[in-house]
């Protein structure tokens, strides 16, 4: 089905929560069979995506059915997570010992191994958790939902499900895009990691957004979701770090060690966050967010 | 077969006996005799070695012909299942306009159903028009006609409009 601009909401709405379910429940099968960790990790991406989607059309269908299936895409996006972090602190720590030296390599591998035990342990609650949420009924739930809009309700009680999609889209990316804006001040400075942090998930949920409403954005598409997927990344990076250093705050090494480990890692930061600044000096995000509202 | 048999004879040198042996051996539309080539067709009994060339060239060209005119028809369907989307969407619109206090309870609910179903039929049919060209033809007609002027008429001709139109459709969709 064809969908554009001047689709009213309500169909449009319907025909774009459907593309997303089913790449959603299509590699919620494959991850189940394969366990490859790229898989896993695109489910996990397809979850925050459809949720994202739930999110955007939400005023189009009755609050608390919206709620309960964001409620539940959110467990199977915080079952694969898990997993996910292992696999990430697994690469992240076996690139570092690479670069270190072998005073620390024996510690970091220890580290390493502890994560590589664990994953079969993840992996196998994943998929047990995975087949209890039971994919066949939450698809039919997803469906039975998506397939009824509060179609009649008065304009003034919610969104006027009439309206082009156009229309809708341009208040809706607006909505991420202020989110993000808001956040782009305290962000700049280098201390400010919690602010970083909110700027990545605002940052992701306008790119899914974003994403879900391509079509309508037109030939500067790709170049603009190259761009919000740059700061994407380089916030990730930033935010991965912070973890990594949690985690060897806690493995209980060998002060020395840890000193040096931490400092590689502190090192790592100030360059990604140099490199974060001279992106926002580059293609400063304000200037991102016009040519965002002028493409549509 | 009387049917794949008469549609053979359209081709010159092609009689009833023929027409009858190459849907025997499998050789059922113009394409599929264009597809044999010569040496496919000197195997069928009875066929005169001087005409073959001219029959594969036939076939080929009645089978392009007949591809265009299928193409032609399955862009049509498609723009006339767009244009019941579009009117599907207008009676909804309507409706809301119109009886805004009828359809803000179980009564709108139960329209707002069947209009999502006829939407989803329409979007179906859609999806299988290539593979279904003539009943959806069919289903497509009957639909337009029943939504013709439905736009205007009581909530209640609605309801029970929009269910034809759906019934209409789905015997299209139905193996």
């Amino acid at each position: 089905m064809q969908v554009d601009g001047s689709t009213q909401l309500w169909v449009a709405a319907r025909v774009l929560l459907y593309e997303r379910g089913d790449d959603f429940f299509m590699r919620w099968d494959k991850a189940l069979k394969t366990s490859d960790p790229e898989e896993i990790h695109d489910l996990r991406v397809a979850s925050r995506r459809l949720r994202e989607g739930l999110t955007l059309f939400a005023p189009c269908y009755p609050a608390g059915n919206i709620a309960r299936l964001v409620k539940q895409i959110k467990l199977v996006t915080r079952l694969l997570g898990e997993i996910r972090n292992t696999d990430e602190a697994i690469l992240f720590f076996t690139a570092l010992a690479d670069e270190l030296d072998d005073a620390c390599r024996g510690d970091l591998d220890g580290v390493t191994a502890a994560f590589r035990k664990n994953r079969k342990k993840e992996l196998k609650r994943l998929k047990a958790g995975l087949r209890d949420i039971a994919p066949g009924s939450l698809r039919d739930q997803y469906r039975r939902v998506i397939n009824a809009p509060n179609l009649f309700v008065n304009p003034l009680d919610g969104a006027d499900l009439f309206m082009p999609l156009s229309r809708f889209a341009g208040d809706a990316l607006d909505e991420r895009l202020a989110t993000a804006l808001k956040l782009l001040p305290v962000a700049f400075r280098e201390g400010e990691a919690e602010a970083q942090h909110l700027l990545r998930i605002a940052v992701k949920h306008l790119r899914y957004r974003m994403e879900i409403l391509s079509f309508l954005i037109g030939v500067h598409y790709e170049e603009l979701h190259e761009t919000l997927k740059d700061y994407q990344d380089l916030l990730g990076r930033m935010h991965d770090l912070h973890v990594f250093a949690g985690i060897i705050r806690n493995a209980c090494l060998p002060f020395e060690i840890e000193k040096v480990l931490l400092d590689a890692i502190a090192v790592k930061g100030g360059k990604f966050f140099a490199d974060f600044s001279e992106m926002l000096v580059s293609t400063p995000f304000e200037k991102f967010a016009e040519n965002v509202r002028n493409a549509l | 077969m009387k049917v794949e048999m008469k549609g053979m004879q359209k081709l010159k040198g092609i009689g009833e006996v023929l027409s009858r042996r190459l849907i025997e051996a499998g050789h059922d539309s113009f394409a599929k005799v264009a597809a044999a080539g010569e040496e496919g067709l000197r195997k069928i009994p009875g066929i005169n070695p001087r005409q073959v060339k001219s029959i594969v060239a036939q076939a080929g060209e009645l089978a392009e012909e007949a591809e265009k005119g299928r193409a032609k028809k399955v862009g049509e369907l498609k723009q006339k299942a767009v244009f019941l989307k579009g009117e599907v969407e207008e009676i909804a619109h309507s409706v809301r306009n119109r009886f805004q206090e009828a359809v803000s309870g179980k009564a709108g609910k139960k329209l707002g159903k069947e209009l999502v179903k006829v939407m989803a039929s329409l979007e179906k049919l859609e999806g299988m028009l290539e593979r279904r060209v003539k009943k959806a033809g069919k289903g497509l007609a009957k639909a337009e006609k029943r939504l013709e002027g439905l736009a205007d008429s009581g909530l209640k001709e609605i309801g029970t409009g929009l269910k034809k139109v759906r019934k209409s459709l789905e015997k299209v969709l139905a193996k």
